[in-house]
């Protein structure tokens, strides 16, 4: 299924998974969802910070991050 | 016949225990085949990481450990390498005692005596699980990123014909504004 562009926390979700696969995909979504202190993504000022606590964590989870972040640029400028 | 010197005896035991030393620690599966491809021998640390004994394993053969759709490449090849004695490698799932999947390189060399006939083959199987994972990973991101750029023309381009159109419209507000003389 694919995510709307303003469905954050389900496009989130599908970088993640696609990247990461979805056991590691999952883990890192809800780890991150923890340090940006938030439980779920309903804005993109929701996004951004979940793609900065990403961002933090290095490698593949990092990359997803930026990604996130450039997504949540395109679809509400800050 | 004269029995081996002790000299002899010592080195050859030390030796032997150099070998099994070797083949029961080092991280790779390590195995033997029959000129025809039956399995003659697997390392104990091989057997175990199936969770089998090598006399199962001995007796099960190879396949059954092999993810059903590895096999039929598997076996394509190792029945190439044994019609030709070419050297045998392949990539396969193999399913480890916790049950789980993990990619293997395989790869074979066959023995020859004098006459150049295969007398034995002699192989390995190494996990390449983590390298196949990093990889995958590396094409989705890439895939990621692919997507993400032809979003972002899309996105960038209708913001640029969004603005166009202000624009013009602000030109036309300000013609219809200008006094006329």
């Amino acid at each position: 299924m694919t995510a709307t562009p303003t469905d954050w926390d389900g496009v989130a979700r599908a970088k993640l998974t696609r990247v990461l696969g979805e056991d590691h995909g999952t883990a890192a979504m809800r780890d991150a969802l923890h340090d940006a202190g938030l439980s779920s993504l309903t804005s993109a000022a929701d996004l951004r910070r979940f793609a900065e606590a990403l961002s933090a964590r290095g490698g593949y989870a990092a990359a997803v991050g930026a990604l996130l972040g450039v997504h949540a640029a395109m679809y509400a400028p800050p | 016949m004269t029995a081996p010197s002790e000299p002899a005896d010592a080195a050859l035991r030390e030796s032997e225990a150099r070998y099994r030393f070797l083949t029961e620690t080092i991280p790779v599966q390590i195995w033997t085949a029959l000129p025809d491809g039956r399995l003659d021998y697997v390392t104990r640390q091989t057997a175990e990481s199936f969770g089998l004994t090598p006399e199962r394993l001995l007796a099960d053969g190879w396949q059954n450990v092999v993810h059903p759709d590895d096999l039929p490449l598997a076996i394509a090849r190792w029945t190439h390498a044994l019609a030709t004695g070419e050297a045998y490698a392949v990539e396969f799932r193999v399913r480890l005692a916790d049950g789980s999947y993990a990619y293997h390189l395989a790869r074979a060399v066959a023995q020859r005596d004098e006459a150049g006939a295969i007398v034995r083959w002699f192989g390995t199987n190494t996990n390449i699980d983590e390298q196949r994972e990093a990889q995958r990973r590396l094409q989705a991101l890439l895939d990621e990123v692919a997507r993400q750029a032809v979003e972002s023309a899309a996105v960038i381009t209708a913001l640029h014909a969004a603005k166009e159109r202000a624009e013009a419209r602000v030109a036309e507000l300000e013609a219809r504004s200008r006094p006329t003389r």
